[in-house]
């Protein structure tokens, strides 16, 4: 028997004045599995990731999450349930040095943070991991630095070092590819590897090489709709998946310069 | 509808060019204090307006020349603090050139008398302001939805780099902008002066009043600045008129005095981005 | 590096402030506590707009309650110091948290607004208070006492207990805005989004740093009222109080504990000298404050810090 579920969403729908952007979608994500949700630029693919963080409140629809319903908690509500995502434009705490990036979202994990007394920045609690986690990633080198100043390269990296702080029981990552380099992207495909049955990811990518090489199941979103769910073999052969999209050209991961 | 006006020069600035000005309580006092000085330099009314137009307009195009023109690319914050300064200056500023009594200013003869409004005696004056300001009300509104100058407004207001790059000096419709929202409020300022009086200061208060208009109708909306002053001129006449009487005159005035701004409390806890929200969240 | 240096800059900074009453006669002396008081509540503003980024346009209302109720308190015959100020406190921040709450719904334009709106509501509301003089205001029958043990119409006196609340408060200030709440408060300021999707309701957080600098400003308003023996509408609850306080923290450094209070020494120092040369001081210090937006980035406290980590 296989385990539930760890993620169902059933009949999600957003609108924005008229326009359709998530089509009455269903979608079930396994635990442990790196689930990939590829599809043209404007399919809806970020609103998706916005409705399963909280940032974008759906107009109809479930999103059960460990056998919760948590399509109307708010973003705060479901990082505690152990929801955390990753911004396709990086969005990071810009005057905070790496580490403290790092470590707020370890701060994040506690109940609350009424403390006023102990000063944050010296708590091995929430420094020691930070620093580890920093250094697994490859910014061991940049603890002090502040994150403004950080290259882009390393930006996406501390932007998944954040969402990996939260330890999430369901990650999301919005394109963590976007704007990087060949070689960038080729380490940190490699990193993602290393995450692979470790957590459960749902991965939103344009970079088709990184996709192909890291999932589990691809998803295929058009037009707020789910129109193919299968290995990555299996979707590499899909017809309606190639004359909808893969067809003539492929999508380059130019939609993060935005 | 004094305020209609204020509350317009606020909001295209505020809206369009996404600029706090406080000091537009300022080209309100000036406007005044022109207008008094002009009708007693030229003895004609109307000779004194037209001057006293021109000089709010040369006025407004100064300060925006000179205080906001570094000002559109900062915060929020600097902007309130550095136009906070201007109001400081030119409060000052009247009282060295004009004096701290307050000047008064006779209403024309040909407006004095009473008109009949449906049968209820108005006066002619109050009139005329009310025809006035609906008439720029309408103008300025196919000023920005019709013409190719308002369509520029507007789409600057959204895409500065957008419309930079069309070719458009944008610098100078901000100026235009600017100065059409000084002349606005200067106009204002001149309107009412025969009304009260004119003093250094007094367009502070007003000014308030004009943010409470501007907040209540949304950010950088025309008309968000129309209901906005009809909403609070009349709640603030019936709160003048009814609070008294039924909570005495201590407790009432208070609460007449509090009812423009419970208004707007209450408008943005309902709706937090105005009535009419001149832009998508 | 700076971090280190700026303990010279405390030392000198507070080494100035014990010697104040020590030169000069009380003239100074009450200046000097007038620039504390103002100080503390321009420091209230800074928890706010430095810590987290909301622009509070309406602390003469926290400012003003304190004093209003410093003074009332007093008027009744409750003269007990540390009574008369933890009340001003007390109640500066059930305010604040009232305010704090509706006010934090907006954000932006509207949050700068709607605090400005709710001073004005508090205004006319001193102002209808008839009781208390309504415009004029009310003078105080006497300022508090200390059990009997200091003799606060002492001016010396006065000063140095404003002195020591200063220096109470800042120490406080300085832990928790180090601490999780204050990581948090300022992580709300730096990127809202990512702060609630790391797992915190930055509402919360910043509804009690709003009551807590609502309190701080009703203490120093509360000292004002002891200070002038007088309370009245203009002078406490008015906007231009709101906007002082900011132009204080700004000329300051925004975002740093002590440079609100060099903010505020440098402001009513200028709002001093200036006035005696000229009555139409304002005339001057409106292009000065024009000038300190357009030309300096940094406030002058900040300037300070980098002078000496140099």
């Amino acid at each position: 028997m296989t385990p539930p579920p760890i993620l169902r969403i059933e009949g999600l729908t957003k609108r924005y004045s008229g326009l359709v952007v998530t089509d009455d979608l269903s979608l079930e994500v396994e635990p442990n599995e790196l689930h990939a949700i590829i599809g043209p630029n404007g399919a809806g693919k970020t609103t998706l990731i916005g409705q399963l963080a909280g940032q974008v409140m759906p107009d109809a629809g479930h999103v059960w999450f460990d056998g919760k319903d948590v399509a109307h908690a708010s973003p705060p509500e479901r990082a505690r349930s152990g929801i955390a995502r990753s911004f396709q434009i990086t969005s990071i705490f810009p005057s905070f040095s790496t580490e403290a990036n790092v470590a707020i979202a370890i701060q994040g994990r506690r109940r609350h943070s009424f403390r006023f007394w102990r000063p944050a920045d010296r708590d091995p609690k929430l420094i020691d991991p930070a620093r580890e986690l920093l250094t697994s990633v490859g910014l061991g080198d940049r603890m002090q630095t502040p994150a403004a100043v950080l290259s882009h390269g390393e930006h996406r990296l501390l932007e998944l070092a954040i969402a990996l702080a939260q330890q999430p029981r369901l990650l999301l990552l919005d394109e963590p590819m976007a704007g990087l380099g060949s070689e960038e992207s080729k380490e940190l495909v490699t990193f993602l590897l290393t995450l692979k049955g470790r957590y459960t990811i749902l991965l939103v990518e344009h970079d088709m090489d990184a996709v192909f090489a890291l999932a589990d199941r691809i998803s295929v979103l058009a037009a707020g709709r789910i129109i193919a769910t299968g290995t990555p073999e299996e979707i590499r052969v899909d017809q309606e998946v190639r004359t909808a999209y893969l067809g003539d050209e492929m999508p380059i991961a130019a939609e993060g310069e935005r | 509808m004094m305020l209609f006006l204020m509350a317009v020069g606020v909001t295209l600035v505020f809206g369009i060019m996404d600029t706090v000005n406080l000091s537009h309580g300022s080209l309100l006092m000036f406007g005044g204090f022109f207008v008094v000085t002009a009708v007693e330099f030229t003895g004609s009314f109307g000779f004194g307006l037209l001057l006293a137009l021109v000089a709010s307009a040369a006025l407004a195009v100064l300060v925006e020349f000179v205080v906001m023109r570094p000002l559109y690319r900062r915060g929020h914050l600097d902007q309130v603090l550095a136009t906070f300064g201007l109001i400081l200056f030119f409060n000052e500023l009247a009282v060295v050139i004009w004096g701290r009594a307050p000047l008064y200013l006779s209403i024309p003869k040909f407006l004095s008398g009473q008109i009949d409004l449906l049968g209820v005696p108005y006066p002619a004056y109050r009139f005329t302001i009310t025809v006035v300001a609906a008439l720029l009300g309408l103008g300025l509104y196919f000023l920005i939805s019709r013409t190719r100058t308002g369509m520029l407004i507007r789409a600057g207001a959204d895409k500065r780099i957008v419309v930079e790059m069309m070719g458009v000096n944008i610098s100078r419709l901000y100026t235009l902008i600017f100065a059409l929202g000084g002349v606005l409020a200067g106009l204002a300022g001149m309107m009412i002066v025969p009304l009260v009086s004119v003093q250094s200061g007094m367009g502070d208060p007003i000014l308030i009043t004009t943010l409470v208009v501007v907040i209540i109708g949304g950010i950088g909306s025309i008309r968000g600045a129309l209901v906005g002053a009809l909403l609070v001129g009349v709640l603030d006449t019936f709160g003048r008129i009814l609070f008294p009487v039924y909570f005495g005159t201590g407790t009432g005035s208070a609460l007449a005095n509090m009812t423009i701004y419970i208004l707007m409390a209450g408008v943005l806890l309902w709706r937090p981005r105005g009535l009419f929200p001149a832009t998508a969240p | 590096m700076i971090r280190e240096r700026e303990w010279i800059l405390i030392l000198v900074l507070a080494a100035v402030a014990v010697a104040v009453p020590l030169f000069g006669d009380g003239y100074y002396t009450k200046f000097a506590t007038k620039v504390i008081i103002f100080g503390m509540a321009a420091l209230a503003v800074d928890i706010l707009l430095g810590y987290a980024g909301l622009v509070s346009f309406g602390h003469a209302a926290f400012f003003g309650v304190g004093a209003y109720i410093a003074g009332m308190l007093i008027n009744a015959g409750v003269v007990e110091g540390i009574v008369v100020l933890a009340a001003a406190l007390v109640g500066a921040a059930l305010i604040a948290l009232v305010i704090g709450a509706l006010s934090l719904r907006t954000s932006g334009l509207y949050f700068i607004m709607i605090t400005l709106a709710f001073a004005q509501m508090l205004y006319y509301v001193g102002q209808s208070l008839r009781a208390y003089g309504g415009t004029d205001g009310f003078a105080l029958d006497q300022r508090i006492e200390f059990g009997g043990l200091l003799d606060p119409n002492d001016t010396t006196t006065f000063y140095y207990v404003s002195l020591a609340l200063l220096a109470v408060i800042l120490f406080l200030c300085s832990r928790f805005l180090r601490a999780e709440f204050g990581v948090v408060l300022r992580g709300s300021r730096d990127n809202a989004v990512r702060i609630e999707a790391v797992g915190f309701p930055s509402y919360k957080y910043k509804l009690v740093a709003f009551a807590i600098s609502g309190s701080i400003a009703g203490l120093a308003g509360a000292l004002l009222a002891n200070l002038n023996q007088y309370v009245a509408p203009p002078g406490m609850l008015n906007w231009e109080i709101s906007g002082e306080l900011l132009v204080m923290v700004i000329f300051g450094a925004a975002g740093t504990l002590l440079g609100p209070v060099v903010g505020a020494a440098v402001f009513l120092f200028f709002a001093e000298i200036l006035s005696e040369i000229t009555e139409h001081w304002m005339l001057l210090f409106g292009p000065l404050l024009l000038l300190r937006v357009l030309l300096v980035r940094d406030g002058l406290y900040a300037l300070l810090q980098k002078a000496i980590a140099k």
